[in-house]
């Protein structure tokens, strides 16, 4: 029996072996450069040719966002006029499309409405309700045994970016005095002359210039003007409920008609939210509800199998898609009584992003309902709608309200 | 007779010498890995690469080269102007006809567009050269494109900052709806931040929201006339659309 001698005994094995491992793992934890497409100098970019070629486009795009996001996003169809039209184009909305295939773009030009994100909505016994976030809409109710139900309704976005802006101003001529010698400015007659002009009446005249400048950045400026007076109201706003981009058989009578189910898909589409898995976990009698979503079921439905299973169905639509700030957006909310058992006390809440501005005195109920609303310190406005009756077996109702785009 | 044969087993000291380079060496190689450690954490985040003060085009080239489906597509922005000035687009070597704002005009992400405006309130006479560079786009739904231009607006207090000498920049930014401030905002006017000194308003434009597209004001008159190509930035391709119907009877007022 031999034994070698350890020769690197200022170097254990232990040692050793950890070297191997780390710099094993820092090797794979490496990663090759990305591939870099190679770009024109200039802004002249050859047309649609070009787009051809760069297939890759789309999955870096796609890993940009989020996956959820790229998942669940709605219709976001490529608009630009480079590129052959796409195959892919669903017309009913709902798959977006580009000249290298699908493009989605970031989440932060849509404003939301509906669903139950973040914290689940609850209720407590003195009726006050938790966890009712921005943009979560949801119905509670109680069912014959005396529990409580809460569930949300399915979501709304619209099209709205905002933009805003942050300015800097700097007087390259200050720092030129400062670099260079004072008796060479001093000798140089036209620094003379823009000196006087700098201190000239113009900025004197400008007053707000010095107020600006003393303003610290978290001070904006906004600039609201009477124009919106003179948006145009729709006459069908005047004459009924019924609007025209809610005018289906679900909504008027709850009765499902096969051949609105694409009108209703592409309104539902448009409100198909990015984020599928933060949707809220309903329990009926402390059963987990099954959530049925598919095409023949527009809205979101929740039940438990078995006898006395209380369902609800709560459908939200939108009057548009996309909408500038100052534009006035209607929301239709229809709920209907789908299980087998009377309900009772239905509310509904609805918790309005920031951006949305309830218009005073535009909510209808087709039932009789107490209407409120509560404005948040955060800006944000809760809209309630208690309705007073129980809502017998296939019986529903309907409530309406406006919203300004800020 | 059985025998026995009994093996020693010694451990055979080593040098001291090399025990010290050994030792060295152990050290140096934990120094390596510590700094690749390091280096490979710092991840760029927002705009590493860039900075406000950068010069126009920089910035869109290397947004370009960071991917997605930019490459080609013409983003409407609607050039906003105060009531009484006149802009026009460098195209094809020169100035075109100056035109009262708004106007709306396709802008390839990357590039760089100069302007010429004239008639500026209170400063008869000036002419300011601003630039446009566009470093991301929007995604408006079908048809919606020329519904959502991006905002550049050149206000009378900029222009004016601009025919003095003063240099300004405006980074223009989608608002992130979960920062929201719960402020309505008119259809002529988005809310602007003035920065403050020392940071970088595509940094604080980047806190805010996804930066759109960077205006620069001033800092540069044409030494070799208006018509120079590196003036105008090689003049790229600007796909002019017609005014809003809104503004065709002159109803506009900044």
């Amino acid at each position: 029996m031999t034994h070698s001698p350890d020769y690197n005994s200022a170097m254990p094995r232990w040692f050793r072996r950890l070297l191997v491992v780390i710099a094993t793992l820092m090797l794979c934890a490496c990663r090759a450069p990305e591939a870099r497409m190679a770009m024109p100098s200039s802004g002249a970019l050859p047309d649609g040719l070009m787009m051809q070629q760069m297939p890759p486009q789309a999955v870096m795009q796609a890993s940009y966002v989020s996956r959820q996001f790229v998942d669940s996003c709605p219709s976001v169809p490529y608009d630009g006029p480079m590129g052959p039209p796409c195959a892919c184009c669903n017309q009913g909305g709902g798959t977006s499309c580009g000249p290298v295939g699908p493009v989605v773009g970031p989440p932060d030009e849509y404003i939301c409405d509906g669903g139950d994100f973040g914290i689940e909505a609850g209720v407590r016994t003195d009726w006050a309700i938790e966890g009712l976030e921005q943009e979560d809409t949801i119905v509670h109710y109680d069912t014959l045994s005396g529990e409580v139900i809460v569930q949300p309704s399915n979501r709304v976005c619209i099209y709205a970016p905002r933009f805003g802006a942050v300015r800097e101003v700097v007087n390259p001529m200050n720092a030129d005095r400062n670099e260079k010698l004072v008796a060479i400015l001093d000798e140089m007659a036209p620094s003379q002359s823009q000196l006087d002009q700098l201190a000239g009446t113009t900025l004197q005249r400008n007053s707000p210039i010095a107020n600006l400048g003393d303003q610290p950045p978290s001070l904006y400026r906004s600039q609201e003007q009477a124009m919106a007076l003179l948006t145009p109201v729709r006459v069908m706003e005047v004459v009924g409920m019924i609007a025209p981009y809610c005018d289906y058989q679900v909504i008027k009578l709850g009765i499902i008609d096969n051949a609105e189910k694409p009108w209703i898909a592409k309104q539902i589409d448009a409100a198909i939210t990015w984020t599928g898995d933060q949707s809220a976990q309903v329990t009926i009698d402390g059963t987990a509800a099954a959530e049925l979503i598919r095409d023949e079921q527009p809205g979101q439905l929740y039940h438990v199998e078995g006898p006395n299973a209380p369902k609800i169905r709560l459908i939200k639509l939108a009057s548009t898609n996309a909408a500038k700030p100052g534009e006035e957006v209607s929301f239709t909310l229809r709920y209907d009584n789908t299980g087998d058992q009377q309900i009772g006390n239905v509310t509904i809440v609805d918790h309005l992003s920031v951006r949305l501005e309830y218009v005073p005195d535009s909510a209808q109920a087709s039932s009789s309902a107490d209407f409120s609303t509560e404005e948040l310190g955060d800006g944000s406005t809760v809209l309630r709608w208690e309705i007073k009756d129980p809502v017998d077996v296939g019986k529903g109702g309907l409530l309406q309200f406006k919203a300004k785009v800020r | 007779m059985k025998r026995t044969f009994n093996t020693t087993v010694r451990r055979l000291p080593l040098a001291n010498a090399r025990k010290v380079v050994a030792s060295k060496w152990n050290w140096l190689t934990l120094a390596l890995l510590a700094v690749c450690s390091v280096a490979s954490a710092q991840m760029p985040t927002g705009h590493p690469l860039h900075a406000g003060v950068m010069p126009p085009g920089a910035i869109g080239r290397q947004r370009l080269v960071r991917g997605g489906p930019l490459c080609g597509y013409i983003q409407p922005v609607e050039v906003k102007l105060p009531a009484e000035s006149r802009a026009a687009f460098a195209i094809d070597g020169n100035f075109s006809e100056l035109q009262p704002g708004p106007q709306v005009a396709g802008l390839l992400v990357g590039a760089v567009y100069r302007l010429r405006v004239t008639d500026i309130p209170n400063n008869p006479g000036a002419e300011v050269y601003p630039t446009i560079e566009l470093i991301d786009r929007l995604y408006p739904p079908a048809g919606k494109r020329l519904d959502f231009p991006v905002p550049i607006e050149l206000t009378d207090e900029e222009l004016n900052l601009a025919a003095q000498g003063m240099f300004v920049t405006r980074v223009i930014y989608v608002e992130n709806p979960e920062r929201a401030l719960p402020v309505a905002q008119g259809k002529e006017g988005h809310q602007w931040f003035e920065v403050a000194t020392g940071e970088d308003p595509l940094q604080v434009a980047d806190q805010l929201g996804r930066p759109i597209a960077i205006l620069r004001i001033g800092g540069r008159s044409p030494a070799n006339g208006i018509n120079d190509p590196c003036f105008t930035y090689g003049c790229p391709p600007v796909q002019l659309y017609e005014r809003p119907a809104e503004y065709i009877e002159g109803s506009f007022n900044q």
